[in-house]
């Protein structure tokens, strides 16, 4: 810094900067923006709000030597901003379905939804995840084991992991975005999965890995320390996954 | 509101309700100027308007001058919508900011009150329109005005409005002089190449031929007298003998207006070989002398002998020219010491000297100018032959002296301790350095002196050439670093250094990248709860 003489310091490494877009989608009245909400500013509020278009934030996670930026992107769910369906999946390295469990015929729709998103960006990793697991619990035990198979279904189609979560409870909002995290670099996750029925579900080990060739780290643009849109961020690491 | 009075209030309320179409699509209706003329009556009542006309009305590529009665009275905008398309520097804004703004207010509601740290693409669209929209209507409005005698044998009265004529060679004087700058800021300046200069932003600058000043002179005598006012602001040679005629038939060549006094702002001679210091001497004493002349030198800025190596300005001049401020001699063989000692005790407001190639000129004349000039921003010294003759002595008198941001020393005898010892008193200045082809510079200065950030202005450096240097990797974590705080730094370097740098680079990301990777990792697998 200018100045004083004998306080000059040395120019400080600059941070690596990686941006990670990531898309929510699903029906309305789901939780997308709640879950948002909840990650970002660990803020949940009962009151509905309808999403008008799309709902932007933006969380910063500060590492020793990173910046990890999620850029969360959540299209409103009624069926008239679907013509805004690109501005959540285009560029975005992972997008979440979300579904409330407590709804049968939101999963439903994840069909359809997957579909738009797979035509306009089929390189992002799709994450399942089922809403308000805290109602859930409390519901029919045939239902719930009903609606647990079903989903593992899709998850094995859509080669998705699986979560369950409570925005209200706070029931593994975290472990969404880390897991979306791990399997954009191929990291190695150790959390352990959640598979019994009835419990909040975590799946994530077979679903969602790449089979591409790995990706040279440096060319990626998730790696350069401009902020810049990140486009293409499935990168593969040297540290491979556990299968 | 009486029925009388309806008409009027349609248009205004009509006029008044901006759309963002009304930006991006030039007006239906073509204003000519004589519509203006017989609305002007009505302008005192449409004062409550006056904003939005203003502003429908200021698309013209002529600037309507303050206080003219042909313009809408009433209203003060032109003030702050003058020059909207001259690239000048000042007034760069254009007077469109108000509607735009207004539009981005209206359409980034789509983030429903969340903060969006990103542009919405819709805000950029209306920025390209806008600009393109200016164009346009300017086109559109006055495209149909011609200088040209219509069928009566007249050209459109409106040119036959001095004011009007003024202002319009003024803005071509100031295109060509933007260009001129231009041009001599890409070709010239030992290839310092500016990453953060003033482009104009916001305006539309046409592309001008040269020489359209000259062809406004053969128009009527009322363009003659206007254009040459500008046109002897610059004064420009590469022909000997336009010269010998400029100096002994000054008085009678642009005598057409006695009373009009010129000064010149900038003089060039370019490339005139042969050309006898004696004969410039004599001539410019014939124009000086006369008292009859109309041209005066006393506000002189620019001199400059482009590569006319044996043509030494006169020293009589210099103790007029109390204003200049640019010097440039490169190549020049016959300028010394001697001639820098005396110039240097005149030139009290110099901020840029150019004595590229000027192989006599040592370490005297350079403390001489140091000592002497306060001002001086730029000065450039590079040379291929006689590099020891310049060395940190000049180095050292600058920093000392001067608050200079651009230095060229390419090719001189400059060393470490003498490179430390300028950054130390005025790095904080810098902004261009060149060190190409400085043999001494060794690893023990410039990679250190950049890793403390001694030039925290730095735009250019240039290391072509050094062959003692191998240390890169501070240059590179340098750059990265200011090119994260959004001050990018130009490295030019040759072929040698250029490969280092880029291994470097590709060394530093992928160790970068690992550790990153390697702390996503750790981080994921911390055990986070859910709060």
């Amino acid at each position: 810094m200018p100045g004083s003489e004998s306080k000059r310091n040395i120019v400080p490494d600059v941070k690596n900067q990686v941006e990670i877009q990531v898309g929510l989608v699903g029906d309305a009245q789901v939780g997308k923006t709640s879950l948002m909400v909840k990650y970002v500013q660990n803020i949940f509020d009962e009151e509905y709000t309808q999403t008008l278009g799309v709902n932007f934030l933006k969380r910063k996670i500060n590492l020793r030597s990173t910046d990890i930026v999620f850029s969360l992107m959540d299209l409103g769910g009624q069926r008239e901003f679907i013509n805004m369906l690109p501005l959540a999946s285009v560029g975005s390295s992972a997008i979440i379905f979300l579904f409330d469990l407590t709804r049968p015929e939101t999963l439903d729709s994840v069909k359809e939804w997957y579909r738009q998103v797979y035509g306009l960006n089929n390189l992002a990793i799709p994450i399942l995840v089922g809403t308000k697991y805290d109602l859930f619990i409390d519901m029919d035990k045939e239902y719930q084991k009903q609606i647990s198979n079903t989903v593992l279904e899709y998850a094995q189609v859509m080669n998705a992991p699986i979560v369950f979560s409570s925005t209200a409870k706070s029931i593994n909002i975290q472990k969404i975005f880390k897991i979306a995290l791990s399997k954009i670099f191929n990291l190695t996750l150790t959390i352990p999965e959640i598979t019994r029925t009835g419990d909040p579900l975590l799946i994530y080990r077979k679903f969602g890995n790449q089979n591409r060739k790995p990706t040279k780290v440096m060319t990626s643009p998730a790696f350069s320390s401009q902020t810049s849109s990140t486009s293409t961020s499935q990168v593969k690491a040297k540290e491979t996954t556990a299968t | 509101m009486t029925p009388h009075d309806s008409p009027k209030f349609n248009k205004r309320s009509s006029e008044n309700l901006f759309t963002a179409d009304q930006f991006l699509q030039p007006p239906q209706k073509r204003h000519s100027i004589d519509s203006s003329l017989s609305r002007s009556n009505s302008a005192p009542q449409q004062s409550s308007s006056i904003k939005t006309h203003a502003l429908t009305r200021s698309t013209s590529p002529i600037r309507l001058s303050r206080r003219h009665p042909y313009q809408y009275t009433g209203h003060n905008i032109s003030a702050n919508s003058t020059t909207c398309h001259t690239p000048i520097k000042n007034n760069s804004r254009t007077s469109f900011d108000l509607p735009v703004l207004q539009v981005h207010t209206k359409h980034t509601s789509i983030d429903n009150g969340l903060p969006s740290p990103i542009p919405s693409p819709q805000k950029q669209v209306y920025q390209q329109y806008d600009k393109l929209a200016v164009k346009q209507t300017f086109v559109n409005n006055f495209a149909h005005l011609s200088l040209l005698p219509s069928r009566n044998g007249e050209c459109h009265p409106i040119f036959n409005i001095p004011e009007i004529a003024e202002l319009i060679i003024k803005n071509l004087y100031l295109i060509e002089v933007q260009q001129v700058n231009d041009t001599e800021r890409v070709s010239s300046s030992n290839r310092i190449v500016s990453t953060s200069s003033t482009v104009s932003t916001g305006s539309v600058t046409p592309v001008m031929k040269r020489g359209s000043l000259h062809n406004c002179a053969k128009v009527n005598k009322l363009w003659h007298d206007i254009s040459m006012k500008y046109l002897l602001r610059n004064l420009s040679f590469r022909d000997p003998n336009k010269l010998i005629n400029f100096m002994f038939n000054s008085n009678n060549l642009y005598g057409s207006n006695k009373n009009q006094k010129n000064y010149p702002r900038s003089l060039t001679l370019y490339k005139l070989n042969h050309f006898k210091t004696e004969d410039l001497q004599l001539g410019f004493n014939s124009i000086t002398k006369n008292n009859n002349t109309n041209i005066h030198f006393n506000d002189l800025q620019n001199l400059q002998f482009y590569i006319c190596p044996n043509l030494l300005p006169v020293d009589s001049w210099f103790k007029e020219f109390r204003n200049l401020k640019r010097l440039s001699l490169p190549g020049n063989r016959k300028i010394d010491d001697k001639f820098m000692i005396e110039i240097s005790l005149h030139l009290v407001n110099l901020e840029q000297l150019d004595l590229r190639a000027c192989y006599n000129i040592t370490d005297v004349g350079v403390v001489s100018i140091a000592s002497r000039c306060k001002n001086l921003k730029m000065i450039n010294l590079g040379r291929h032959k006689n590099g020891h003759s310049i060395t940190d002595v000049s180095l050292v008198a600058l920093s000392k002296y001067t608050n200079v941001e651009t230095v060229g020393i390419a090719g001189c005898h400059v060393t470490d301790s003498g490179l430390w010892e300028f950054a130390k008193n005025n790095g904080n200045n810098v902004k261009r350095l060149s060190l190409n082809n400085c043999k001494k510079i060794t690893n023990m200065s410039i990679p250190y002196l950049v890793s403390y950030n001694y030039f925290p202005e730095l735009v250019v450096l240039e290391i072509r050439d050094l062959d003692n240097l191998s240390n890169l990797k501070p240059l590179i974590k340098y750059k990265l670093w200011k090119r994260a705080q959004n001050k990018p730094v130009l490295i030019e370097s040759c072929n040698r250094i250029s490969q280092l740098l880029k291994f470097e680079e590709e060394k530093m990301k992928k160790k970068r990248a690992i550790a990153s990777l390697r702390e996503m990792q750790q981080w994921i697998n911390e055990d986070e709860e859910d709060k």
